[in-house]
């Protein structure tokens, strides 16, 4: 939609929000600070901030969990359709307004896709005669009608996103709220969600979506609202932000061009080989089907070198966390072999690989596992056979202070922000000083800000010969730190080229809709 | 993508078309009749009954005992301590012959022990197999709507489709955050007794603080489409008792009654009044 459109005079507002202050229970700093804001049928609105600025905490006050769900202090007003959202119950206002969340696995109840589209309809005992109708309209709208009689575990992240976002307009809610919908999505799969909420607001629905980096949603959006430390400190139109971006620079929500690819890009090239990989080929075993299945990897062969960041790129479910696990030795290829150093890294045990091999999860919180942050930083004293020198403490120190954990050293990690998590799990690796630093898209839920933080220290790393192996949906992140991208399609190593190159041919693959017809013809092939 | 191993399995099957209560109901009698009757001929005709279940359902026997496989331990374990505890029948050897005089010999293997031994494994085997074929021939939203229809509320029908649903994702994560221990050096591999204990500790927490926020999320995701809403809910598919689902029901029930009843008044009774 054009900015035009907000502009124009809508007068009555459907949500209304007058003076809000929120304050989580067991916290002295109010999560969100003072807020008037009308939100209009028909609009569609971005909200961007960093990390940690509210806006989830907005989401859920707007949906009515809080104050009902999470105690706390609210103070001010929320309506919706003139009616206060203190007075109603969180299951009176789902029909009013509905809220998706990041993680669409997290959201599934059922285990087919007419059911969960379902689900909503039949809490409020619409009959069936009236929920199969809603079902097709759904699953029209939200472009997901292909999907109708699949298993919800068979889904990809962006067809689950699809359905779930299929069984909340079922309900036909005049809002629709969406925090990060896409945080965890490709760029493909993003885009397809995005035509999504496009269509939904074409239809007339009113959608506010929560995202860190709000670039893709400016195209469609009608209002930007920014947020930051709990206020909200910008209210305009998508073309005044495109003009000038200046807030989301200030706010760590844009990414500034870099040329630092360039830089690495010459140097790796002469520096040694680390990781070697060749014909890797892996199939996961699947106890419920007898016949083969196709590959997760297949013939992979390509080298890693000291100093290069290199990014892993690929649709979700293409073979990144499988070909990240298979690097660290957490997996056994079925054919072909990964060297470290000239040695094949399944002649020793994963203990001792850990020395060589740093690997950052998805989540951090699967790989948290001591009772103090500095316990965690020190972990690796206690497993990896280092001695706890006045050098290493030093070291670790450190870490904590360049990643901004120090003050918290002698907190629970799980007390942490996820941010701060993230950050916490990537010092911890770093102690030992890996050869080879693999991350499985560590910047989930990040904003630019953590990410540059992150990033810088990384880079640091490289500089003095780490190799980077980072698996990424953000091409942005790409461009501005990695020298090479590894685009991965279906198990199959389709692009290995410097990164300024790779993503041009990734653009030109996009723009050719190669991979809507690779990816048609999987879905054929599947059924 | 990593696939877990629990869970319903769709197929369009003889088995699948049942009403979840019948199906449910052959369950309980057979946990009934395996956990009451300590006969091989019983154990034999249940597997193989469950066996046809298993073909009839379309599901592989390669999964059936893909089912056993992470039960095999314990049920090997418990059969052993009857092959090596059970004091009655013929002696046919020891496992320690004497190894002094008038010391030894000691764990004696006697018939009953083996009797024992393979008539309990036998059981647990069916339990675990009945209780599979159940799972992964009924969709937990079918059951949750068919328990309805006995006036179980639907919360507690969804406590069951939950937990269903849940249990993959919580198996999935079980194995990365192994793995994250694994690539953080801690040896959890290293030692039964030691290896176990640290895997519990290194596990418990981050499998935890996970659960907690799924839970958390999902919790959102219901509430938020109204689960709770109001104190009955409808259903888009409501599972129908067919002709067959009452054939099934009357059949079982009646040959439990008649294995239930010769044991007590045939067997046992007459047996234990002298």
């Amino acid at each position: 939609m054009s900015s035009s459109n907000a502009s124009s005079p809508i007068p009555v507002p459907l949500i209304r929000i007058s003076n809000l202050t929120y304050t989580y229970e067991g916290s002295d700093k109010p999560a969100v600070r003072n807020i008037n804001l009308a939100l209009h049928q028909g609009e569609f609105t971005i909200l961007g901030g960093p990390s940690g600025c509210g806006k989830s905490t907005l989401a859920r006050c707007l949906t009515g969990f809080i104050p009902h769900e999470y105690p706390g202090t609210f103070q001010g007003t929320i309506t919706i359709r003139d009616q206060d959202t203190q007075a109603l119950e969180i299951r009176e206002l789902a029909q009013s307004a509905s809220l998706i969340q990041q993680d669409p696995d997290s959201q599934l109840v059922t285990l087919n896709v007419t059911d969960e589209v379902a689900f909503g309809l039949e809490n409020f005992q619409h009959s069936p005669a009236t929920i199969e109708p809603r079902i097709q309209w759904a699953l029209r709208a939200a472009n997901a009608e292909n999907l109708r009689s699949r298993n919800t575990h068979t889904l990809s992240g962006g067809e689950k996103q699809k359905v779930i976002i299929a069984s909340f307009i079922a309900l036909q809610s005049p809002i629709l709220i969406l925090d990060e919908p896409t945080a965890r999505l490709d760029p493909h799969t993003t885009t397809e969600v995005l035509k999504t909420l496009q269509k939904l607001h074409n239809q007339g629905a009113t959608i506010l979506v929560i995202e860190h980096r709000i670039q893709p949603f400016l195209s469609s959006a009608s209002r930007v609202l920014l947020m930051n430390e709990g206020t909200i400190t910008h209210d305009c139109s998508p073309t005044q932000i495109s003009a000038n971006p200046a807030p989301l620079n200030d706010l760590g929500v844009y990414l500034q061009p870099s040329t630092y690819s360039e830089t690495i890009q010459t140097k790796s090239k002469l520096e040694q080989e680390t990781l070697r990989v060749q014909g890797l080929t892996f199939t996961y075993p699947r106890i419920e089907a007898p016949i083969s299945p196709r590959p997760t990897l297949e013939n992979l062969s390509f080298s890693l070198h000291s100093g290069e960041i290199i990014a892993l790129m690929g649709p979700n479910g293409s073979g990144k966390s499988t070909l990240l696990l298979q690097l660290m030795a957490l997996l056994t290829p079925d054919a072909g072999t990964v060297h470290l150093n000239q040695q094949n890294i399944h002649d020793q045990p994963v203990s001792q690989l850990a020395r060589q091999i740093g690997f950052i999860f998805q989540n951090p919180l699967h790989q948290i596992f001591a009772h103090t942050v500095k316990e965690e930083v020190l972990l690796a004293t206690k497993h990896l056979g280092l001695s706890e020198s006045s050098e290493i403490k030093l070291r670790a120190d450190q870490l904590m202070q360049s990643f901004g954990l120090l003050k918290y050293q002698d907190q629970s990690p799980y007390a942490l922000s996820l941010g701060e998590q993230r950050r916490l799990t990537i010092a911890s690796i770093l102690l030992h000083k890996p050869q080879v630093l693999l991350l499985d898209e560590p910047f989930i839920g990040q904003d630019y800000r953590n990410v540059q933080r992150l990033m810088d220290v990384i880079r640091s790393e490289a500089a003095q010969g780490t190799t980077v192996l980072l698996a990424t949906h953000d091409a942005a992140v790409a461009e501005t730190y990695c020298s090479r991208l590894l685009f991965l399609f279906d198990g199959r190593l389709l692009i290995d080229a410097p990164v300024k190159q790779g993503l041009e041919h990734l653009t030109i693959l996009y723009q050719t809709r190669v991979f809507n017809e690779l990816g048609s013809l999987e879905v054929e092939a599947e059924e | 993508m990593r696939t877990s191993s629990f869970g319903y399995l769709q197929r369009k099957s003889f088995v699948h078309r049942l009403n979840p209560l019948t199906k449910f109901t052959v369950l309980i009698l057979i946990v009934i009749l395996t956990v009451t009757l300590v006969s091989d001929i019983i154990a034999l005709c249940i597997f193989g009954f469950l066996l046809l279940g298993f073909i009839g359902a379309g599901i592989s026997l390669h999964y059936a005992f893909g089912r056993l496989r992470r039960l095999l331990t314990l049920i090997l374990l418990i059969a052993l301590v009857q092959l090596l505890f059970t004091p009655y029948g013929a002696i046919l050897f020891h496992l320690i012959p004497p190894l002094a005089p008038g010391f030894g010999p000691f764990f004696p293997i006697t018939t009953g022990g083996i009797s024992n031994a393979f008539n309990l494994a036998f059981r647990l085997i069916n339990i675990v197999l009945a209780s599979a074929l159940f799972v992964a021939s009924t969709d937990p939203s079918r059951f949750a709507a068919a328990l309805t229809s006995i006036r179980i509320p639907y919360r507690y029908g969804y406590t069951l489709v939950l937990a269903l649903r849940l249990v993959p994702l919580f198996d999935e994560e079980s194995n990365t955050v192994q793995s994250a221990q694994r690539a953080r050096g801690i040896p959890v591999d290293q030692g039964v007794i030691r290896g176990f204990l640290r895997r519990i500790r290194y596990t418990f927490m981050p499998m935890l603080f996970s659960a907690l926020g799924r839970v958390d999320s999902l919790t959102l995701a219901m509430d938020g489409r109204g689960f709770g809403y109001a104190p009955t809910r409808t259903f888009l598919v409501f599972p129908k008792f067919t002709p067959t689902d009452w054939f099934i029901l009357i059949a079982s029930v009646l040959l439990t009654g008649f294995f239930l009843w010769n044991f007590l008044f045939v067997t046992a009774l007459p047996h234990i009044i002298g």
